[in-house]
């Protein structure tokens, strides 16, 4: 018998499995496929920050839109320190596409394009 | 002139209060100390952020931006890098004194919105002795660092406490290449998340020891080694446990604390245990037409919760009426730490009330018991409880025709215990 705490929720389900792959304790059915994924290919979403070539924001952070293989977090974090955003990047936009081949791609987490000062004042200065 | 709703501070509680009081055809004023909006969020990457919200897990960047997008296309007016420094009562209402880069002014507003969030427990305040090197950081302050700044405080770190931020930066240290070489909780059980014990510290093999505290700090002008011990079932150190670690970062994450300097300078009365101020079911504290949201009315364990309550305390706001009020207690009984609201007001509606409430200490197999005079008038069985995870329930209060000088009171009972009504 193989016991796992859930990572997907805040409910962190103690969850146990059968040696025959049957879960138990699982809150709901994400739990289930969790326990699944930790027995045969377990899976991170990463999040970090990338260096950036501007002074009001020295770095930009960056996460992967979905979970990659646990055994690639440490190839990608070292990616991550080789990479340098030298333009004002959007929210949601992928810094580097299709990671390790999973469809998982590196992306911008906070809107840079961001007017720093977002006072009304400010605004209407244009 | 004069705003309906003036919220302060601009983090998650402040945001969506400002934007709902907008959206209920308010006159809002927003203030924010900082330079951007987003308060905490901005530095807290990880992801987890809005599961309740919108089914996603975000990032804490992506979680307030979308809130920030929604303020800058409302009619919410707001003042960043503006420091209030005074809030007077009037006859109608507040005077707010400020500064920011055009000097000192104030406003007049008919309500106010605390949405002050809470700070992080310091060094002092867990009474650490030694020296007083540099290398002690808050976990809040080391985030910062790494996140905002993109600087690394740590290559070897002691970490202090096993709260949420604790556990999060222990991951992040070691993922940009720093060694944690361990978390030392002075409690039996952690303060974090139980999945973020997991994904933050077992999954990088970093060791958490309970029941172990840091008695000493060593070191001139850095940290050079800190002083761990066991401590007995009443938190105190034994002798002879005493173990020197070597290490250049000492990341304390042992707690927070509602902060509400402001709702003190008006006399709100503050609640001794959740340390935020006593309010009801509207959210309005003890003082008339001022209202909290977020961290500094309780500190949460999900921003999602953050944002219900600020919801409905921005909306409550903008449909503030000065009127008489009846409001009785709500009241934490045996291994309860709190329960917010505080009070019920018995002339708002009493039909769908959020209560949130959280357990004194771990326990299984537990009823949820409310009791109003020697009536149970609600059970709800629990498989476990836990102090680090908040619990949230919608109770319909209206049908138990609730009258002054009655008091209604939250309590835990073992299940097994349950025969002995009947006795």
């Amino acid at each position: 018998m193989k016991e796992f705490v859930c990572i997907v929720c805040p409910n962190g389900c103690h969850l146990t499995a059968d040696d025959d792959g049957t879960i138990h304790n699982a809150g709901c059915r994400r739990g289930v496929e969790f326990a699944r994924e930790e027995m045969t290919a377990p899976k991170r979403t990463v999040c970090s920050t990338a260096a950036t070539v501007f002074a009001d924001c020295p770095v930009v952070p960056v996460r992967t839109s979905k979970e990659i293989p646990k055994e690639k977090v440490g190839e990608l974090m070292q990616m991550i320190r080789t990479l340098c955003v030298d333009r004002r990047m959007k929210r949601g936009e992928p810094l580097i596409r299709n990671l390790f081949g999973t469809e998982a791609d590196l992306i911008v987490t906070s809107d840079m394009g961001y007017t720093y000062f977002v006072d009304t004042e400010d605004q209407a200065d244009g | 002139m004069i705003y309906d709703v003036t919220v302060i501070g601009g983090g998650p509680a402040g945001l969506a209060a400002a934007l709902q009081a907008d959206k209920e055809g308010a006159k809002v004023l927003l203030i924010e100390r900082e330079q951007r909006l987003g308060g905490i969020l901005k530095q807290c990457i990880h992801d987890g952020f809005g599961l309740v919200t919108f089914g996603e897990r975000l990032s804490g960047p992506e979680y307030c931006e979308r809130f920030i997008d929604q303020i800058l296309d409302s009619g919410v007016e707001r003042k960043l890098l503006t420091f209030v420094t005074k809030i007077v009562k009037t006859d109608n209402g507040f005077l707010i004194y400020y500064v920011n880069r055009s000097g000192a002014s104030h406003i007049r507003t008919k309500t106010i919105v605390l949405a002050t969030g809470c700070r992080e427990r310091t060094a002092k305040q867990v009474f650490i002795h030694g020296t007083r090197p540099s290398g002690i950081f808050t976990a809040g302050t080391a985030q910062h660092y790494v996140n905002l700044m993109g600087k690394m405080p740590a290559r070897r770190c002691v970490i202090l406490g096993s709260g949420d931020i604790g556990l999060i930066m222990a991951r992040r240290l070691t993922l940009e290449g720093a060694e944690v070489l361990g978390v030392y909780e002075i409690k039996p059980t952690p303060s974090g998340l139980t999945r973020n014990i997991q994904q933050c510290l077992r999954d990088f093999d970093i060791p958490l020891y309970l029941s172990h505290t840091v008695t000493r700090v060593f070191g001139d002008e850095r940290l050079t080694a800190v002083e761990v011990m066991k401590v007995d079932q009443h938190m105190q150190p034994i002798p002879g446990t005493e173990e020197i670690i070597e290490c250049d970062s000492l990341i304390l994450s042992v707690g927070l604390i509602p902060e509400n300097e402001l709702a003190e300078s008006l006399h709100v009365p503050i609640d001794r245990k959740t340390k935020g101020p006593v309010c009801d079911q509207q959210y309005m504290t003890e003082t008339e037409g001022v209202y909290c949201a977020g961290n500094a009315l309780h500190v949460n364990d999900l921003v999602d919760y953050v944002t219900e309550n600020a919801l409905a305390a921005g909306k409550n706001s903008a449909h503030y009426e000065k009127k008489e009020r009846v409001r009785i207690p709500v009241e934490a009984g045996s291994d309860i730490s709190y329960v917010v609201p505080e009070r019920l007001d018995l002339k708002e509606p009493l039909e769908h009330v959020t209560v949130y409430f959280r357990a004194a200490k771990e326990m299984k197999n537990v009823n949820l018991m409310i009791r109003i005079g020697d009536n149970v008038i609600f059970k709800k069985r629990y498989s476990v409880v836990r102090p680090p995870e908040m619990e949230r329930l919608n109770i319909d209060f209206s049908e138990f025709s609730l009258q002054k000088n009655q008091k209604v009171e939250f309590f835990l009972e073992k299940e097994s215990s349950e025969g002995r009504e009947h006795e």
